[in-house]
């Protein structure tokens, strides 16, 4: 029997609150030792498709795979969860408060004793560890609640905006330890709206809206999918009529070309490099960012609505 | 299990440091035996002349004067202070002396005072308890009993003084000592009662915290709902066990110092060791009911200030008995007693406070009890119903329509 890949599969999951459809037939799977993106406008799913993740709540169809699996008691210690709405025990010290959460982990003391030491010397909050949570800043509260969620070492991490409210140091500091436990292995499952750290960091997304899929795969293959056919060039010499080219824009002090239907880059750069009366300095695929693809997404999903209301 | 006892020793451990719970805990008992003492100083001075109270009353600010209709005041006697009180010939008199300013008020002792006992104060305002009315009062014994001691008078005034009245019930119970007083039962009550709400309210509190504070969502991502009430539960309860335990040490710590006999403390309120041990299940049950209670109102609510007014609600029924106590202490085995301690939200609390004045059939013990007990693990199951995480994670405040939608699922 070979070992599935996947740390999670979840398969055509839905979920109604009264009228509301969150989720609507959702399949996607994480793979192990991968940075997964989870994302989509405020009010799409992702909150109840995670919670259904988690077993939290249950679906109406649609079954859900972690680690193998369905969720049991045991899978339950193998998964680390950040929820966007964070909060600890106000009145805990903080190594208090890891013991308590790394022991319901099912650690022993003094394992979870060990790994909050290091945690919190790692993350320099080994001086706080006898302050009460209410005591601390609101950065340190952010890293104690990373740290409660996977100093038990999860083999699948959720994590909920995992940067908001860090500086861009602690944000660092965060960002090594989840690359970390995926070169250790685990599975990670981000949800986020900062677009910039999902191009850094994840291999593979989904965009989610209205509860239904909207964008899944690699995130390479989906830039390329709405990569605009244009390039932006810096060259020396004056460029005039462009054979290919169907609109051509100076821009500081380059050339940002509009490539015609079915011509490639390459033809171009062919092109370019063949006319005698310029020098190709500088020749770049324009890339669309993500974030213009999740504003042209679901922003192209709204402005249909708004057609057919 | 284990999930269950880490939740319920994180309880313990937080609420045992409390502010609260030591204030509680110390605190209660120690002004239950300061009220104890108080009164033991009180009752056990049954010599004490009541001259002595007259001594201590007030001497008014100014000259009273008298009308004698009736000729009955020839003397002003002992310890009345002999210038406080001044003869007018008449009510002409007396009125245009009060109204100069020469005395504060009269009396008239009308003529047929003798066959009617009845006196007249007149004063410029209603005063709402006169000092001198203790002093004109001895004069008139003095003088319509002129052959009579001061002590005589005393116990004319005073046929028997605080502690000299002793109700003997003709049940075994009854053979009450020195020690009896007549509030403890209240007290013992209060006693009881003071713990199960304060495990109540912890429950409530901790479990508003947590969904307000939001690890509600961490925890339910660890443990199973159910878990996460039983270990609640669980410590509470030790918690309350553990305040009972420090009361009763305080109690024999206080029966040592002041070197009391305990039995003679129980056998003042009326309660046999036997009748003692039955605390033990009622307060179990009522813990089990009322913590029941606390904590669906605190799966409900999503943060303290919303469950105010249901934990008022749900308060009352055991707050019934507190109000109405001096019914059931004067008629403990009456109609109104007995269905108090039956109803299970009142149960351990009327039941307590009959028990503490009187025989109860042992039937109404066993029924009280037996219903107390079937409520409470109903209650606790019917509760652990709202312990659904959809309940435990919506911000949405109680209604009759949530709670009845939540219980059906």
């Amino acid at each position: 029997m070979t070992q599935s890949t996947y740390a999670l599969e979840v398969h055509d999951i839905s979920k109604t609150y009264a009228t509301v459809r969150a989720v609507d037939n959702l399949s996607f799977e994480v793979h192990k030792g991968e940075i997964f993106g989870l994302l989509g406008p405020n009010g799409a799913g992702k909150t109840t498709s995670i919670r259904m993740i988690l077993d939290i709540i249950k679906p109406d169809a649609g079954q859900i795979s972690v680690l193998g699996g369905p969720m049991t008691e045991a899978t339950k210690s193998r998964i680390g969860y950040l929820p966007e709405e964070r909060g600890l025990y106000e009145d805990m010290t903080l190594l208090g408060t890891l013991l308590f959460l790394g022991q319901l982990k099912d650690l022993t003391r003094q394992t979870a004793r060990a790994r909050a030491e290091a945690y919190l010397r790692e993350l320099e909050l080994w001086d706080a560890r006898d302050l009460k949570i209410e005591a601390l800043s609101r950065g340190m509260n952010q890293k104690a609640q990373f740290v409660a969620a996977t100093m038990h070492e999860p083999d699948l991490i959720i994590v909920d905006e995992p940067f908001s409210g860090l500086d861009p140091v602690n944000a660092r500091i965060i960002k090594n330890l989840l690359y970390r436990m995926r070169d250790r292995g685990a599975a990670i499952m981000m949800s986020t709206h900062q677009m910039h750290q999902v191009e850094e960091m994840c291999q593979r997304i989904l965009l989610i809206d209205h509860g239904s899929r909207v964008l899944y795969g690699p995130l390479d293959e989906i830039r390329r999918q709405f990569a605009s056919n244009a390039v932006e060039v810096d060259l020396r010499g004056k460029l005039g009529h462009v054979p290919g080219v169907e609109r051509l824009v100076s821009r500081n002090g380059g050339y940002r070309l509009l490539l015609q239907d079915g011509v490639q880059p390459e033809q171009l750069l062919r092109t370019l490099v063949n006319m005698p009366e310029i020098t190709v300095e500088r020749f770049e695929r324009v890339e669309t960012s993500l974030d213009e693809i999740f504003v042209r997404v679901v922003g192209r999903k709204v402005a249909n609505e708004e057609g057919t209301a | 299990m284990h999930k269950t006892l880490l939740i319920g020793l994180r309880e313990f451990r937080q609420r045992v440091r409390k502010r609260g719970f030591l204030l509680t805990s110390i605190g209660t008992p120690l002004l239950l035996i300061l009220f104890w003492a108080f009164t033991g100083v009180v009752d056990s001075s049954p010599g004490q002349p009541p001259l002595a109270e007259l001594a201590q009353a007030n001497r008014p600010d100014s000259v009273i004067g008298y009308v004698d209709q009736a000729g009955l005041i020839r003397t002003i006697p002992d310890p009345v202070p002999a210038d406080l009180f001044r003869a007018f010939p008449d009510i002409e008199a007396a009125e245009a002396a009060l109204e100069g300013g020469d005395i504060g008020a009269y009396y008239v002792i009308p003529s047929d005072y003798r066959q009617t006992g009845s006196v007249q104060r007149i004063s410029p305002q209603l005063p709402t308890s006169p000092p001198d009315t203790q002093w004109f009062n001895w004069m008139l014994i003095a003088n319509l009993f002129p052959d009579a001691s001061p002590e005589q008078i005393a116990r004319l005034r005073w046929p028997f003084n605080s502690s000299g009245l002793e109700f003997v019930n003709l049940s075994p119970k009854g053979e009450a000592g020195a020690e009896g007083n007549p509030m403890l039962p209240f007290l013992v009550t209060i006693a009881v009662m003071i713990p199960l709400f304060t495990s109540g309210s912890f429950l409530l509190q901790s479990l508003t915290q947590e969904k307000s504070s939001r690890v509600m969502e961490i925890l339910l991502v660890s443990l199973r709902p159910r878990q996460l009430l039983s270990g609640k539960l669980l410590g509470l309860g030790a918690l309350t066990l553990v305040q009972y335990v420090i009361w009763a040490a305080i109690g024999l710590l206080a029966l040592v110092v002041t070197g009391r006999d305990a039995s003679q403390l129980l056998s003042g309120i009326s309660l046999s060791a036997n009748e003692l041990l039955l605390v033990l299940p009622y307060a179990l049950g009522g813990f089990t009911l009322y913590a029941g209670i606390m904590a669906g109102i605190g799966a409900l609510s999503p943060d303290i200030e919303s469950s105010r007014t249901w934990v008022f609600v749900v308060s009352l029924p055991m707050m019934v008995p507190i109000y109405l106590w001096q019914a059931i202490v004067t008629s403990p085995n009456g109609p109104l007693a007995a269905a108090l301690s039956l109803i299970p939200f009142s149960a351990p609390v009327a039941m307590l406070m009959r028990m503490t004045s009187t025989v109860v059939p042992l039937w109404q013990i066993g029924a009280s009890l037996a219903l107390l007990l079937i409520t409470g693990i109903g209650m606790t199951w019917l509760m652990a119903r709202l312990f659904r995480v959809q309940t435990l994670l919506s911000g949405e405040s109680p209604s009759v329509h949530r709670v009845w939608s939540a219980l059906r699922g």
